[in-house]
């Protein structure tokens, strides 16, 4: 199936984030900006590219599917329609502490597809859902002792008998919650991930993180905790955490003191203590009051190889190898303008908003979003980025998105906006990389924006 | 409140106190440095206090602020740099000595709570949510630390004599500088004394419980 695309598809390695010319693809969501039910919270294909989850502020979970390459017109890859819409979460009342739970879907994870059926994990900040999406394009037709309504026949009407045969009907996509995997959080969950055994997966909250088997719901292991005995002590919280994508026994979870743990769970039941631990030391030259919070992490995500971890902490990326635990290999700039102005992002919180990041199938790439509805990728091979928009303004299908640059100081050239015009209003803190193509999701506060990359 | 492109009065007072930070000990330097920590102390303690949502409110920012005013804290109590009397004499102006007789003694009311004993956690079917009540806890305990009974009033009544603590960093330039005394650790102990029954360790500034705490809301908000 790879061989029918282009060139410059991503397996042949030349498809780094610089050759590649992006163009603007599809846009989904309201013109108008002000549902705070719209506001998108997750972002994640499934394993094979051709479904696209969307979480929001709303409790819903809405998929698209890429529709099959028309092979008339190869001019594009083909685009992402509505395939399934349905509330995942509603809102809740803690009563013992008098406060929401809200709804929120605050990440998406698939699981690998087995049969006809697709499954994923919703959760919110409490509870943890596996959905089971089906399709059914046929249903039962001639029934013997109901009418087509539905309504039972008088049986004394019934003379003949006939059975039942299956007919084609509009295709229907539903889902369902099959399993509920909920009170095991006293924390807010900020992470899911499944293992790699395709059995078991973990989900992490700001001071725990749990083990669970999918098909069991009324037990997890707590495998992290860092809670301490007296909570006046606590100075650091968990912020991320995700199976090794190869190696069943590991995971890793980031901290808001800007550390990775790598945790073997042969080791011992409760992995408190790490098999490795990843920190880079401060940079003494660039010290401030902010230190702390802008190296909190935001987000891990293994390579798809598993030899490399990535972490976003607020003003960079940085790139890890796992058997080298005093700093990273790769670290690049998101936006270091930022840097000067750290007390006014703190006074209006935005120093705390936390940017995902994502690799690209060939582990070439990085992406990961800015504010102003910017993004940004890394070639690691090229050591080239590129800064590109968001907007609805590029919205004509296949035009090349045009890189943007922002003037830190000095004389601004044309083109270029200066720091202070930038809309901090406008951040796009998630996107996602198809696993095999050069389709990236870039989701602004309530739009999802898709962009390919140029064929032919 | 946040700047949609447009320019933000912030942005003047920004150049002075963004950019490198500035060693504490060279002379002129120290009056920005100091300047600088003051507003950030300020700033933080306004995020914990003026912030009361419907839903919990995230323990991740909520930590990352205390650290930060904890260091500060560190900061100001090395440096010593504190006027004796002064700044402890209003606050106990402002908070008058009421008894809390029903209130347990504040180490052993939050000693107890943090240390209630957690077994492992397989099985949590049982309810965790009364496991643990302290995340609203935490952020009431240690943030009540830092708040103290000054920082409440600053919020809930106006009137009240608050230009020790001027919330606004941009006219701090130069004139309210001087009465943006910094406040020691040491101080704000004295007036959590008056609340517990027992004598409060310098080593353990900040342990209040819920119920004291709660007491001294009716004392403010009755009278």
């Amino acid at each position: 199936m790879f061989l029918k695309f282009s060139l410059r598809s991503v397996f042949n390695g030349a498809g780094g984030g610089n050759d590649i010319q992006w163009c603007f693809s599809q846009v989904k969501g309201a013109v108008d900006d002000d549902v705070a039910e719209d506001i998108i919270s997750t972002v994640e294909f499934n394993h094979s590219g051709e479904l696209l989850a969307t979480g929001d502020k709303g409790g819903r979970v809405v998929i698209f599917q890429q529709e099959q390459e028309n092979k008339i017109q190869s001019h594009s890859r083909g685009e992402y329609n509505v395939y399934s819409t349905f509330q995942s979460h509603e809102p809740e009342f803690d009563y013992l502490k008098s406060l929401e739970i809200e709804e929120k879907i605050n990440k998406i994870r698939w699981l690998p597809q087995k049969n006809a059926a697709q499954f994923l994990l919703s959760t919110n900040d409490k509870t943890i859902k596996l959905w089971k999406i089906s399709e059914r394009d046929k249903r039962p037709e001639g029934y013997n002792l109901k009418e087509e309504d539905g309504r039972y026949r008088d049986p004394t009407t019934v003379t003949t008998l006939r059975v039942p045969v299956f007919r084609p009907m509009d295709l229907m996509v539903e889902a369902s919650p099959r399993r509920i995997f909920a009170n095991a959080h006293t924390y807010h969950i900020n992470s899911i991930s499944i293992n790699s055994d395709y059995e078991t997966y973990l989900s992490a909250d700001d001071l725990r993180i749990n083990l669970w088997h999918l098909e069991i719901t009324d037990r997890s292991f707590n495998i992290v905790d860092i809670k301490p005995a007296n909570m006046e002590e606590l100075t650091e919280v968990i912020t991320a955490a995700e199976f090794h994508p190869n190696s069943c026994n590991t995971f890793v979870y980031s901290s808001s003191k800007g550390t990775i743990r790598l945790c073997d769970m042969r080791a011992s039941a409760l992995c408190d203590r790490h098999s490795k631990l990843f920190e880079e030391p401060e940079d003494p030259s660039n010290r401030s009051f902010f230190s702390e919070i802008i190296s909190s992490i935001s987000d891990v995500k293994f390579s798809h190889s598993g030899r490399y971890m990535m972490t976003r902490d607020y003003l960079s990326v940085k790139i890890w190898d796992l058997n080298m635990e005093n700093r990273p290999v790769e670290t690049y700039q998101v936006h270091e303008y930022l840097r000067s102005k750290l007390c006014s992002l703190y006074e209006n919180d935005c120093i705390f908003d936390k940017f995902e990041c994502c690799w690209n199938g060939s582990d070439s790439v990085v992406m990961t979003g800015s504010y102003n509805n910017f993004f940004r990728m890394f070639d690691r091979n090229t050591k080239r980025d590129i800064t590109l928009e968001a907007s609805r303004e590029n919205n004509k299908p296949r035009t090349v998105l045009k890189p943007r640059k922002v003037c830190a100081s000095g004389k601004r050239k044309k083109d270029e906006i200066s720091v202070d015009s930038l809309d901090f209003n406008k951040k796009i803190l998630h996107t996602a990389w198809h696993p095999k193509e050069n389709i990236i999701a870039v989701a602004t506060t309530n739009n999802l924006y898709i962009f390919q990359d140029k064929v032919n | 409140m946040l700047g949609k492109g447009g320019k933000r009065k912030f942005d003047e007072h920004e150049d002075g106190l963004e950019g490198k930070i500035v060693s504490p000990s060279d002379g002129p330097s120290k009056v920005s440095y100091t300047l600088q920590r003051q507003t950030i102390f300020n700033i933080s303690l306004m995020k914990l206090y003026n912030h009361r949502p419907l839903t919990e409110p995230s323990l991740q920012k909520t930590v990352l602020i205390n650290n930060m005013l904890r260091r500060i804290q560190e900061e100001l109590k090395q440096e010593g740099s504190l006027r004796p009397g002064s700044p402890a004499a209003s606050i106990e102006e402002l908070c008058p000595t009421s008894t809390s007789t029903e209130a347990r003694g504040a180490s052993g009311g939050a000693g107890a709570g943090a240390q209630r004993p957690e077994g492992p956690q397989d099985g949590r079917a049982d309810d965790p949510k009364l496991m643990d009540s302290l995340p609203g806890n935490f952020e009431i305990t240690t943030s009540t630390g830092f708040l103290t009974d000054l920082t409440l009033d600053d919020i809930l009544f106006a009137d009240i004599d608050t230009s020790m603590y001027d919330f606004d960093p941009c006219t701090s330039a130069s004139g309210t500088a001087s009465k943006m005394a910094p406040v020691s650790a040491d101080d704000l102990l004295k007036t959590l004394a008056p609340y517990s029954s027992q004598p409060v360790a310098p080593s353990q500034p900040f342990k209040m419980d819920l119920t004291e705490l709660d007491h001294i809301m009716e004392v403010l908000v009755g009278s």
